[in-house]
């Protein structure tokens, strides 16, 4: 029995590190269809923030209703502030995006954060595009992974082995989700028209405990700082949005009884379903507008009320 | 819970630890076997363990109810038989209610009538053919004399939900199982780790192989319109090699994860795709279920042993019922009838019972004949797993049209590549084909060297680990669950 327990336990110990080291060996894959896609954002604006580092800008943080439905041309015309638009992919989790950025924040700097709807765990450690973003535009980000974090993604290295493999002769594109589509702010800047059949998103009135108690470290962090921090819905197409209401009130509810509202009423940033483009959460470039121009004067009020 | 699950290798290590180190004596390790099995099945569905413990129950004190009634065979033959009965209306309340209501339905539609049955939502306990079968076999064997009735429970409970071959066989005999719960079992090394090489082959099996075969039939299937005809019988090799493995994989994870309690269980699968026949190929696959019914419906009918008319009659009662065993529609019973069809011919031209020993044993490559009789009984394996695949009969006989009226090859053939790889694994299989599974190593060279054989291990486990986490979201359990 010993001779048979050492041998299973060296075999297990040798298989674990073999693993280990297949891990590590996917991870450093590139996935091409992320790298031609608006997903490279992430890496472009780290080092705008990188090169913005002293001084003070505005930056937006939040998933893709952000890159498809803000208009910071406009945003920077109004506060005289250089923009940078971090907004991608929501499975990249919003964890991952506010640790990536948090250290080029400094004092002054306006953050307008704009989560996704869905109050899963997901939404804070991020899902399947989590690892092929990482790996393809910025694997220094690997290192503000924590252990808790690992856990929850652990489950997508399959995933991104299998999607690396797959898009290995995707080339260059140009659409609106392509990186060519990504302006000199971060937002995505292409020809794009309402489509009829857009499908509905179905959203739970849930919030997962994990991420309201991020939203608090982000409100904390950004008081302690000084820096300015604007907590905004994220758009979403009127008629999804009239199905959805009593979620949308719930996480709502949830965020102001655990003292980190929303700063302005969620049916504030849902509009007329023309104004969308090919799902609930993503803006033509009429739209973006019309959702900045909300944006700006929910700025003006809660910053110059505060000052 | 699956054997290709995080669970599982959670569960098995502590399970093996507490078998060993902490519960010596018998009764207390059947005892536990019995605990951990139903912790086992209840990770699919907690309700179900009422649904075998009461099985279990009615098979014991059927058994008990035999020995009481010694003597008196009429009172024993009844007692059989309303274990039998109570146990098939189980079986067939959760396994046929809703096909016996919608073909009930449709022969009254046709004579004009229009009944008001409903059918119910009954979800399908996982394994339940397994056990049923088994608990079948102890109440008969009792009856039959073949061993006596047991008095301790705990070893009968143990018997039938052992959890390593509870929810998809092998189907074992209370003759072979229940008198090794019956003594206390010892480790053997040597037979441990054959155990875990069985159960490493198994997963390779399940998790590379079947998963691979599996994504591609999955997607293509239900296309099947727009393939050539060459590309149709391909998907069918890939769906043949993936059923194959699935099964053959749950009963090696099965039957190696029991010798690392001490238990042997039966073999269910011997190299079936290396049959030179027939029904050679039926003494290779499914072993426990094919003997099952040749030993509790074939002979008691008359078997072989009467007119010719009459071994035909048993062979066709014995493969609509095995076809309905596999599922409660039309299209398997078609595909039982179609096996019954080829048996029959083969019977009629007497080459039923030849080729019992391992084809061109001790050679490396089979004679143009055997491999003239393995291309055609590899093929015809393929016709019945077409049906089986099938949706309906309807789909599986367009299918067949397709496949002779589509141009034979046309935009290239697909899934070449594939099939190349499954041939790959069958070489393999080939080179091992005297084994009890693939990983089986002589004393030859150079698999006498440890550092080659671990280096295989390490290949194995890596490239299963690879396969399983792609596919970590679509988990996908064993085709044989749904029986």
């Amino acid at each position: 029995m010993k001779q048979f327990l050492l041998k299973v336990s060296i075999i297990a110990v040798v298989s674990f590190v073999m693993t280990v080291l297949i891990d590590i060996a996917i991870l450093r894959k590139v996935d091409n269809l992320s790298y031609y896609s608006h997903e490279r954002n992430f890496s472009l604006a780290y080092y705008r923030l990188k090169a913005l580092n002293d001084s003070n800008k505005i930056v937006i943080i939040g998933g893709s209703n952000g890159a498809f439905g803000i208009n910071s041309r406009l945003l920077h015309e109004a506060f005289n502030l250089p923009v940078v638009n971090t907004c991608t992919h929501a499975s990249i989790g919003l964890r991952m995006q506010f640790e990536t950025y948090k250290d080029m924040l400094r004092e002054g700097d306006i953050v307008i954060l704009t989560p996704e709807y869905g109050g899963g765990k997901e939404r804070l450690y991020g899902g399947y595009n989590l690892l092929r973003i990482l790996s393809t535009h910025l694997p220094e980000a690997y290192r503000k992974i924590t252990l808790r974090q690992w856990l929850n993604i652990y489950q997508f290295i399959g995933i991104h082995n299998l999607g690396s493999s797959v898009h290995k002769d995707i080339g260059e594109f140009d659409d609106p989700y392509s990186a060519n589509a990504i302006n000199e702010y971060g937002d995505l800047e292409w020809e794009r028209e309402h489509k009829d059949s857009i499908h509905y998103y179905s959203l739970s009135g849930v919030m997962d405990g994990e991420l309201i108690d991020y939203f608090k470290y982000i409100h904390d962090f950004t008081k302690s700082k000084g820096i300015k921090l604007a907590f905004l819905p994220p758009t979403f197409m009127r008629s999804n949005f009239n199905i959805c209401a009593g979620q949308i009130d719930s996480l709502a509810y949830c965020l102001e009884a655990n003292g980190v509202p929303l700063q302005s009423a969620p049916s504030n940033y849902s509009f007329d379903d023309s104004l969308y483009f090919d799902t609930p959460c993503h803006m033509t470039p009429e739209g973006a507008i019309i959702r900045t121009q909300t944006i700006i004067e929910d700025l003006h009020r809660l910053f110059s009320d505060k000052e | 819970m699956l054997f290709n699950s995080f669970e599982f290798l959670i569960f098995l290590p502590i399970v093996f630890l507490f078998y060993w180190f902490v519960f010596r004596r018998r009764w207390w390790r059947n005892l536990f076997v019995v605990v951990a099995s139903y912790v086992f099945y209840s990770w699919w569905d907690w309700r179900f363990l009422i649904l075998i413990a009461l099985t279990s129950l009615f098979s014991f004190i059927s058994g008990l109810l035999m020995e009481r009634y010694e003597g008196q065979r009429k009172m024993q033959k009844a007692v059989s038989a309303t274990n039998i009965i109570i146990n098939l209306a189980i079986l067939g309340i959760f396994k046929y209610y809703n096909f016996f209501v919608e073909n009930l339905d449709a022969l009254f539609r046709m004579m004009g009538f229009h009944l008001d049955w409903v059918s119910m939502n009954i979800i399908l306990p996982v394994g339940i053919s397994f056990y049923t079968f088994q608990a079948l076999s102890y109440s008969i064997d009792v009856y039959q004399k073949k061993l006596p009735a047991t008095h301790d429970i705990v070893e009968f409970f143990a018997y039938i939900s052992f959890f390593p071959q509870l929810v998809a066989g092998p189907i074992e005999r209370a003759t072979n199982l229940l008198p090794q719960f019956q003594r206390n079992r010892q480790f053997d090394y040597v037979k441990a780790v054959d155990g875990c090489r069985q159960m490493l082959c198994g997963f390779f099996k399940k998790i590379v192989i079947a998963e691979f075969c599996g994504d591609i039939v999955n997607e293509c299937w239900n296309q099947y319109q727009g393939l050539s005809g060459m590309s149709l019988f391909l998907l069918g090799v890939l769906f043949t090699i993936q059923i194959y493995c699935d099964f053959s994989g749950y009963s090696d994870i099965a039957i190696g994860c029991a010798r690392l309690f001490g238990i042997n269980l039966m073999r269910n699968f011997n190299y079936p795709y290396f049959s030179r026949s027939i029904p050679e190929f039926w003494r290779r696959w499914h072993i426990s279920l094919t003997t099952w019914f040749r030993d509790y419906i074939y002979f008691p009918l008359g078997g072989s042993r009467c007119d010719k008319w009459k071994i035909l009659r048993n062979v066709y009662i014995v493969w609509a019922i095995s076809g309905l065993w596999h599922g409660a529609s039309w299209h398997f019973v078609c595909w039982g009838l179609f096996h019954a069809t080829l048996l029959a011919i083969y019977n009629i031209f007497g080459i039923n019972t030849k080729y019992d020993h391992v084809v061109a044993y001790g050679k490396f490559l089979p004679s143009i004949k055997e491999l003239l009789q393995m291309t055609l009984t590899f093929c015809l394996a393929v016709v019945g797993w077409i049906i089986f695949r099938a949706e309906s009969m309807t789909q599986a006989i367009d299918y067949f049209a397709h496949m002779f009226t589509n141009p034979f090859i046309s935009g290239g053939m697909r899934f070449g590549k594939a099939t190349m790889w499954c041939m790959l694994f069958l070489m393999i299989e080939w080179v091992q084909r005297d084994k009890q599974h693939a990983l089986q190593f002589t004393n030859t060279k150079p698999f006498n060297y440890r550092v080659v054989r671990w280096a295989i291990y390490l290949i194995i486990i890596g490239m299963s680990y690879v396969a399983y986490m792609e596919r970590f979201y679509d988990n996908s359990p064993f085709i044989y669950f749904q029986f």
